[in-house]
């Protein structure tokens, strides 16, 4: 295999070269390795040590998202996002009754290979963890644009117990260039469950990649994001929250908001009211978070769009620089990338206003509505395509199901059995 | 008028711009720093205030930028500029009535920029592009080779940035010459008009122009051709986009051998210039150390990425190209998608005094940013 493929993380026993790295990873038995149970409480070790900061463990990881890692992999977080997709989560462990004559057991697939994209660079935990806790070998490629997220969580691991060892000794993490073919192809072949995170480009190229005929993809793809928001039942906190889930990744996730519907009208006290809170929370959080430095396409845009809001008839707001901006459109303005924190303000009196505009593309729609409003509004908006409605600040937050995808099923084989003598 | 470094306020009367833009005399690059930062507050602030008049989007532009700033620096650095893409999409214009449009090639964009030029623009673009082109070439008129084709500057198609571009240099033209036919595959040399040309221009110094890309096809045609050596005075003058030639791997060194080759001519006989379709009248031709120097009547700002702060000496950054020439559009100032990079405030060693720079190709494109990346369907 090309030296191209720079190892990042290896496991204790590897092959020769990338396939064969694989290739061992993928045949290794698991039968009599960590159970579930065990591989949650050494997750929630990490979780723990993330906290604590043990060990440096934070030095070298992205802040972005760090408490929410933390919080994501502790064990009873990680339990409740199985159950809500498995009615008898001890399958994953035994045989268990799910009918009156019938067992279910979930089994690992075997080897998941995870291809990250480089514009939130925990994203690759996410999935690994899910994967690992349910006993799957994994091999993560992380993109060229994003710097070695899984190190120091894997050295931490190994470090705690022999359970952790056992994960982190399950787990290949690379790097090589897209373009390095025979990199891609041995990923792909030896893939009993391929993920692919990522814009339109990467994830057709990761599906055109060949493949086991049986091999189950997963595909985290292109996907925009809204808010809508009603000033009557907002509170000043949720403003801030609401604001950080647009700021945080510089709206690069396809969880971040790029349109916020607001109820009201422009000169209207509690739109007006809300505004003012909202472009403050913009500015503070701005401040508060750094942005990635912007190459020059990236900067020319922002100037650009701010140019197209203000010729559409719209009101920019936004600070003396390139740091953020708010645009009160009349309605969403496809021409305007709403990208490094730019986001369009659309007013609306009534939820009939805002159908039109959900595309089917949609994934996440933070809300806070007023109940009857909520409960209205998300039946419409989830028959058209949204997959998610979080509360304010809970945006980016990745759960089970993500993308309307069931993770646990995905990532593990359902063994039925009929109960013998009933 | 605000001549003190302070933009003017909104209502302040906007006087119409002097016509006489040019001092008379006073070469284009002659005028002392000091003096040209005056010059051009003076002349920026008048045509602020008469385009805010004139174009009610080019208000809202400006009611933004003043409510918000144009950030740190001298006058012309905190100077609105509207980005170049603006003019593609929108019909921005500072004049009543039928007024001439000059549209953009559409070689490298989706869509072309729609520039209003009124009689008074075309005046002061012509007299400005005569008026450099004069200090890089001499003033003297001599025979034309046009490497493009005759139709290009006729009827609709002059408005086009090729046919702007072949009659910037009309004024130093004794004779027209058009060398190029339309060919399956587009423009291609016509040996028999190139050797008519030849034999009627004889043994004297000419100047010829062409689109790069064009230039350079023609060139590598003529390779086979017996042609006449030049006389050495002759000069090859040649703008716009490189990208065609960078994906033939084919750099300035290289080119300037294609073209100077058949004619026996020394390769900084070759010059190529910088324009822009928003800044008719402005010709950059490089100088004798490969630079582009800015007139008393124009500037140029280099901007950082990330911040679009201007750009320190020697830094590369987004071209604002600044000039006083426009009246019937407010192209006047233009943030482009071209990188570059001032090489000297002063002191160029050609001679010429003042800002020199280098123009660097267009900015690339940003790398698809993620999952997020995806148009609303």
């Amino acid at each position: 295999m090309s030296p191209a493929v720079e190892p990042v993380w290896t496991p204790a026993s590897p092959g020769t070269d990338f396939a064969g790295q694989l290739a061992a990873l993928r045949s290794a038995p698991r039968q009599a390795s960590a159970g579930v149970n065990e591989r949650l409480a050494a997750l929630h070790g990490l979780s723990e040590a993330l906290l604590s900061g043990a060990g440096n463990l934070r030095e070298g990881l992205p802040a972005d998202g760090l408490a929410f890692l933390s919080a994501f992999l502790r064990e009873d977080n990680l339990r409740s996002l199985i159950a809500r997709e498995v009615p008898a989560p001890d399958a994953l462990s035994q045989f268990v009754a799910i009918g009156p004559r019938k067992s279910l057991r979930l089994l690992p697939r075997g080897l998941v290979c995870h291809w990250v994209a480089g514009n939130v660079p925990l994203l690759a935990v996410f999935s690994w963890a899910v994967s690992a806790a349910l006993g799957n070998a994994n091999a993560i490629r992380l993109s060229s644009r994003q710097g070695d997220v899984m190190s120091p969580l894997l050295r931490s691991l190994a470090a705690q117990s022999p359970v952790g060892r056992i994960i982190s000794d399950e787990t290949l993490v690379v790097t090589f260039d897209r373009n390095h073919t025979e990199a891609q192809h041995a990923m792909s072949l030896a893939a009993d469950v391929r993920i692919a995170w990522g814009g339109r480009d990467a994830v057709d190229a990761i599906r055109g990649l060949p493949t086991r005929w049986d091999c189950e993809d997963v595909v985290f793809g292109p996907r925009m994001s809204m808010a809508v928001i009603d000033p009557a039942v907002i509170k000043p906190t949720a403003v801030t929250r609401l604001v950080t889930d647009i700021v945080i990744f510089d709206q690069l996730a396809c969880s971040s908001p790029q349109v916020v519907f607001v109820k009201g009208v422009p000169d209207e006290a509690g739109f007006d009211a809300f505004m003012g809170l909202f472009q403050e929370a913009f500015a503070r959080q701005s401040a508060a978070f750094r942005r990635h430095g912007l190459d020059f396409a990236e900067t020319f845009r922002i100037s650009l769009d701010r140019s197209r809001a203000i010729l559409s008839g719209g009101t920019v707001l936004r600070d003396g620089g390139t740091q953020w901006t708010v645009a009160i459109m009349a309605a969403p303005a496809d021409g305007i990338d709403c990208a490094n924190r730019f986001v369009q303000v659309v007013p609306y009196q009534s939820l009939d206003e805002i159908y039109p505009f959900v595309p089917e593309n949609a994934q996440t729609c933070v809300v806070q509505l007023p109940p009857q409003d909520l409960a209205a509004f998300s039946e419409q908006a989830a028959w058209r395509g949204v997959c998610r409605f979080p509360n304010p600040g809970e945006g980016n937050h990745f759960e089970n199901p993500w993308d309307g995808i069931g993770l646990v099923s995905r990532l593990t084989r359902f063994v039925v059995r009929s109960e013998a003598g009933r | 008028m605000a001549t003190n470094g302070e933009l003017p306020v909104p209502g302040q009367a906007a006087a119409a711009p002097e016509l006489q833009l040019f001092v008379p005399g006073l070469a284009p690059f002659a005028m002392p720093a000091a003096e040209k930062a005056i010059f051009l507050a003076s002349r920026l602030a008048e045509l602020l205030e008469y385009h805010r008049e004139r174009c009610p989007g080019y208000a809202r532009l400006l009611t933004d930028w003043e409510q918000y700033g144009g950030g740190d620096g001298d006058y012309v650095q905190r100077y609105p500029f509207v980005p170049v893409t603006v003019f593609k999409e929108y019909d921005l214009k500072s004049v009543a009535g039928e007024v001439a449009v000059v549209r953009s090639s559409a070689t490298t964009s989706t869509q072309a920029s729609r520039i209003y030029i009124d009689k008074a623009s075309r005046k002061r673009q012509s007299r400005s592009a005569n008026l450099i082109l004069t200090d890089f070439i001499g003033a003297e008129r001599r025979p034309y080779i046009v490497f493009d084709l005759e139709e290009t500057v006729r009827g609709a198609k002059a408005f086009s940035a090729r046919g702007a571009a072949i009659l910037a240099l009309a004024h130093l033209a004794t004779e027209f010459h058009f060398v190029l036919r339309e060919g399956r595959d587009g423009p291609e040399l016509d040996p028999d008009a190139l050797h008519r040309a030849l034999a009627k221009i004889g043994d004297a110094p000419f100047i010829a122009y062409g689109f790069t890309f064009m230039l350079y096809n023609a060139h590598r045609q003529m390779a086979s051709l017996d042609l006449p050596r030049a006389h050495p005075d002759s000069v090859l003058l040649h703008s716009g986009g490189w990208k065609k030639l960078v994906e033939l791997a084919v750099g300035k060194p290289v080119f300037n051998g294609v073209v100077s080759g058949p004619w026996g001519l020394r390769p900084d006989r070759v010059v190529d210039f910088y324009g822009a379709v928003e800044q008719i009248g402005m010709p950059y031709p490089d100088c004798s150390e490969g630079y582009k120097h800015v007139p008393y009547w124009a500037d140029v700002i280099t901007r950082r990425g990330d911040t679009l702060a201007p750009a320190p000496t020697g830094e590369s950054g987004l071209i604002q190209l600044i000039s006083c020439l426009p009246l019937a559009a407010p192209n006047h100032s233009v943030l482009t998608e071209d990188l570059g990079r001032i090489v000297h405030a002063d002191g160029c060693p050609c001679g010429r005094p003042g800002k020199s720079f280098l123009f660097e190709g267009r900015a690339p494109r940003s790398e698809v940013r993620g999952c997020s990346d995806v148009p609303r369907r």
